[in-house]
């Protein structure tokens, strides 16, 4: 089954939110974050709380109090390791 | 000496190499996991940690038997044995357990598989204690273990041929723990060192993905 078509897993759901947000060029504002996630917005606040939770993700308010979000160094380092990651579930069959 | 178990024994090197690899890869997967969470990354872990602990309380069962053989005390050595078979049973069944769940959790989601496994363990543990044996730890475990293999052959996975001789392996052992019993004693060495390349390159296979 490819990529389109299967439900994505957690672990991708989560690769793919960061490499958005590291491809926006580490500054992307959270409407057209969840636009490009491709997930429901309830969905999509899960996963975001979650990356706020663990610190992947951070928050920053400009002059004109408009609200962007940012990879942390522990996002970039997640964005590293996830090929490592990846590699490792195929590698064993997890 | 009795068991031929001594500090230069083959026994007594393979039960360390094996117990350091085991836990060298629980520890080894630890940042792997913390960073991602992953389910089938936390199950494969934990096969490792009871693989350790079990072959640890048959290594410590060993060192005690050489102990009271020493100081001849056949006494203790007769209630410290049941002890071993049961910890034995029941790490070695959790182990078992994590490493047939690691495969398949995508496929059967089991909210109360922790619980549901730490029972059984725990009933093999009891059942083990109160007979004295290890057969009944492996006629629980065969299952399990043909479990395993069946879904590791259905699977694509590099590493099945791994999973499939680390479960018949640690099947022999179980048999191991009543030397010269069931398994000639001589044979025994070929084990340990088939054991021991498979737990290494299982090592090397994580040490490639956790630099």
């Amino acid at each position: 089954m490819d990529k389109v078509n299967r439900k994505r897993d957690r672990l991708e759901v989560i690769y793919d939110i960061l490499r958005i947000i590291q491809e926006k060029h580490n500054s992307i504002k959270p409407t057209p974050l969840l636009r490009f996630s491709n997930l429901s917005s309830t969905s999509f606040n899960d996963y975001y709380k979650e990356l706020l939770n663990k610190e992947f993700v951070k928050e920053i308010i400009d002059k004109k109090n408009k609200k962007f979000i940012t990879l942390t160094d522990k996002g970039f380092q997640y964005l590293e390791k996830y090929k490592l990651i990846f590699g490792f579930i195929k590698e064993f069959g997890l | 000496m009795r068991g031929g178990f001594h500090p230069a024994s083959p026994e007594f090197i393979y039960s360390i190499i094996v117990i350091i690899l085991c836990f060298l890869i629980y520890f080894k997967t630890k940042v792997m996991y913390k960073l991602s969470k992953y389910k089938g990354i936390q199950y494969f872990r934990y096969t490792f940690f009871f693989f350790g602990l079990a072959y640890l309380t048959r290594f410590l069962f060993h060192l005690l038997k050489l102990g009271f053989f020493v100081v001849r005390n056949q006494r203790a050595l007769r209630i410290y044995s049941p002890l071993t078979i049961t910890l034995v049973g029941y790490f070695s069944t959790m182990a078992i357990f994590y490493l047939l769940y690691s495969q398949v959790w995508k496929k059967f989601k089991f909210e109360s598989f922790i619980i549901f496994s730490n029972l059984l363990a725990a009933i093999i543990a009891i059942i083990s204690f109160s007979t004295k044996s290890p057969i009944i730890i492996s006629l629980v475990q065969l299952p399990i273990i043909i479990a395993i293999i069946y879904f590791a052959i259905k699977k694509k996975s590099p590493s099945k041929t791994l999973y499939i001789l680390t479960s018949l392996f640690w099947f022999i052992n179980l048999f191991l723990l009543s030397p010269g019993k069931f398994i000639p004693k001589n044979t025994n060495i070929f084990f340990h060192i088939l054991s021991i390349i498979v737990f290494g390159i299982i090592y090397h296979k994580v040490s490639k993905w956790t630099k």
